[in-house]
């Protein structure tokens, strides 16, 4: 063969390899763009700052203080026409506690307590640094009914609505801080703005939850969380 | 020669089956009885504490009377264990699962994997965080027993002007450690006389109890109270303090309601506890999943079960894990 042809046929050859190098080197090119594309897009972790991730967590949590003032304000205050009227309950109570218990009581779960939710108007008989007592009829000084002004504890106000049911919770750690601050919402509003107002002879508009532990227990008078507290 | 692989087929068959027996399920606890109605898996957090001993053989007993097989399963507190026996538990097709769980987050996906093979779970005293991964849970109510303890922690002290104490709290991946502090602050922490110089974890467990104990003694040397998430733990502490010469002094209060606690509740060298009810919640579980097994699909997701305080006034009603006119 001669010497032009095989040098011409060498060139024709390294121009090919060139080519096909090229195009690999397009084609790898491409592929790393498209895959440098997709993970800004699609990025498959996250960087962010350690104060950012705590204000995630923060605003995550559960919080009961925003749960209760919801709860409170736009289902426990239209709740009110629920409750048993107070006549009604002691009339019953004093004929036999048990059909009360059955007629008018809730309870939850596997227990021996029971909740009243509990409305009506009475008269200041007494007052003191724990409680108001209160009388269902016009005149004399026997107390009916109590109105709990001290520190506040337990489940009455969270059980006795009837507006919470445990199963709606996956973690009952939140279902028992709901209870506390329930209580806390009672401490703290209610019953400052009572305190201040109440005085013996007053008729005090009411609404409560009773939470009754013992079967046995003495139920006059009866003693109420007071969810709502007007002087008339 | 076909005889004689029979036989050695037989052999390794009989071999591998009490192999499994010994690893798989705590040795004794198989049912050898003839169950009409299937397996029922009865899966407990530890058997290293007697309040959970009482909790698995009193499912497994009321499972058994209901008709069933009951087989029990110790996760010894480890969540990887707890996951192997729900692979075997699922493989093993059992009819239902009475569930005592490790860890509230750590046990869903067991529990999940088990509904989604068709197998009812029924937690028992501990909670899982779901309202879809277990048809029923029946738990103690640790927050409202808790805050009743409270009260009578506080009543004991009435008049002193201070009262330093420690808390020893469980497991943290348990709810009931968080409810039980919880309840039992939503009182005491109400009272300014009280002041908490100590708060640290002993697992619910009554080694831990007492070494906790120990060292919180070398601190703080002149506290007139403990406060224990579990009775396992208020034993031990009660040892560090008899060790320590101080058991006279210092008040222990536990929650549980185990037979040693209040058999010292008697002798005046405890002060209370709360009894949760066991054996309720366990036979309780059992009846549900039979009435589940027969096609009944009403009930509660969540049942909680009322705590009572024990103390020297009224100790002679409690025994056995329960109240003595209960049995």
């Amino acid at each position: 063969m001669p010497k032009t042809f095989r040098s011409m046929e060498t060139m024709e050859g390294r121009v090919r390899n060139s080519v096909s190098k090229n195009g690999h080197r397009l084609l790898l090119v491409g592929l790393v763009c498209v895959v440098a594309a997709s993970l800004y897009i699609f990025p498959p972790f996250h960087i962010v700052s350690l104060e950012k991730a705590k204000r995630k967590i923060e605003n995550d949590r559960f919080s009961p203080k925003e749960f209760v003032e919801s709860l409170w304000n736009e289902r426990l205050l239209k709740s009110l026409d629920q409750a048993v009227d107070a006549g009604t309950l002691l009339s019953a109570i004093a004929q036999d506690p048990q059909t009360a218990k059955r007629q008018y009581g809730r309870q939850l779960g596997l227990s021996k307590t029971y909740y009243y939710f509990v409305k009506g108007q009475a008269r200041v008989v007494s007052i003191k640094p724990d409680a108001v007592a209160l009388s269902m009829s016009a005149a004399g000084s026997k107390s009916d009914l109590v109105l709990v002004i001290a520190n506040i504890s337990g489940n009455g106000v969270r059980d006795g609505t009837g507006l919470l049911n445990v199963s709606d919770f996956p973690n009952s750690q939140e279902f028992n801080q709901i209870s506390a601050e329930l209580n806390r919402h009672v401490e703290t509003i209610i019953v400052p703005e009572f305190r201040q107002k109440v005085f013996v002879g007053a008729i005090v508009a009411f609404a409560g939850c009773a939470e009754i532990e013992d079967e046995g227990s003495d139920l006059r008078p009866l003693r109420l969380i007071p969810v709502q507290a007007h002087i008339q | 020669m076909k005889l004689k692989r029979a036989m050695t087929l037989t052999l390794l068959l009989t071999l591998m089956s009490s192999g499994c027996r010994s690893s798989g399920p705590s040795a004794g606890n198989q049912s050898e009885s003839n169950a009409a109605k299937g397996k029922v898996a009865v899966v407990i957090s530890t058997l290293n504490n007697p309040w959970f001993v009482v909790l698995g053989n009193a499912a497994k007993e009321r499972a058994e009377q209901l008709g069933y097989e009951a087989v029990i399963f110790d996760s010894q507190n480890d969540p990887a264990k707890e996951a192997a026996h729900f692979e075997n538990i699922v493989a093993g097709r059992y009819k239902a699962i009475l569930f005592n769980p490790t860890d509230a987050n750590g046990s869903v996906a067991n529990a999940k994997k088990a509904m989604a093979a068709s197998i009812p779970v029924f937690c028992m005293d501990r909670e899982i965080n779901s309202t879809d991964a277990a048809v029923a849970q029946i738990l103690s109510d640790s927050y409202s027993g808790c805050v009743a303890l409270g009260k009578f922690f506080v009543e004991q002290f009435k008049g002193r002007e201070q009262v330093k104490y420690v808390e020893l709290l469980g497991l943290s991946g348990d709810n009931n450690t968080f409810n039980r502090s919880q309840g039992f602050h939503s009182v005491v922490d109400r009272s300014p006389e009280f002041k908490m110089v100590a708060q640290q974890s002993a697992d619910f467990d009554r080694t831990k109890g007492l070494e906790v104990m120990e060292t919180i003694l070398q601190a703080h040397p002149d506290i007139d109270a403990v406060f224990c998430g579990n009775d396992a733990m208020a034993m031990g502490a009660y040892q560090a303090l008899v060790a320590a010469g101080k058991a006279q002094r210092v008040k222990v209060f536990g929650f549980d309601g185990a037979d040693d606690v209040i058999k010292l509740i008697s002798e005046g060298k405890i002060a209370a506890t709360a009894m949760q009810f066991p054996k309720v919640m366990a036979r309780t579980a059992a009846e549900l999943a039979d009435k589940y097994s027969g096609g009944s699909r009403d009930m509660a997701k969540k049942i909680p079960v009322a705590v009572e305080v024990v103390n020297a006034k009224n100790v002679s009603e409690y025994g056995d894990y329960g109240r003595k006119s209960e049995k």
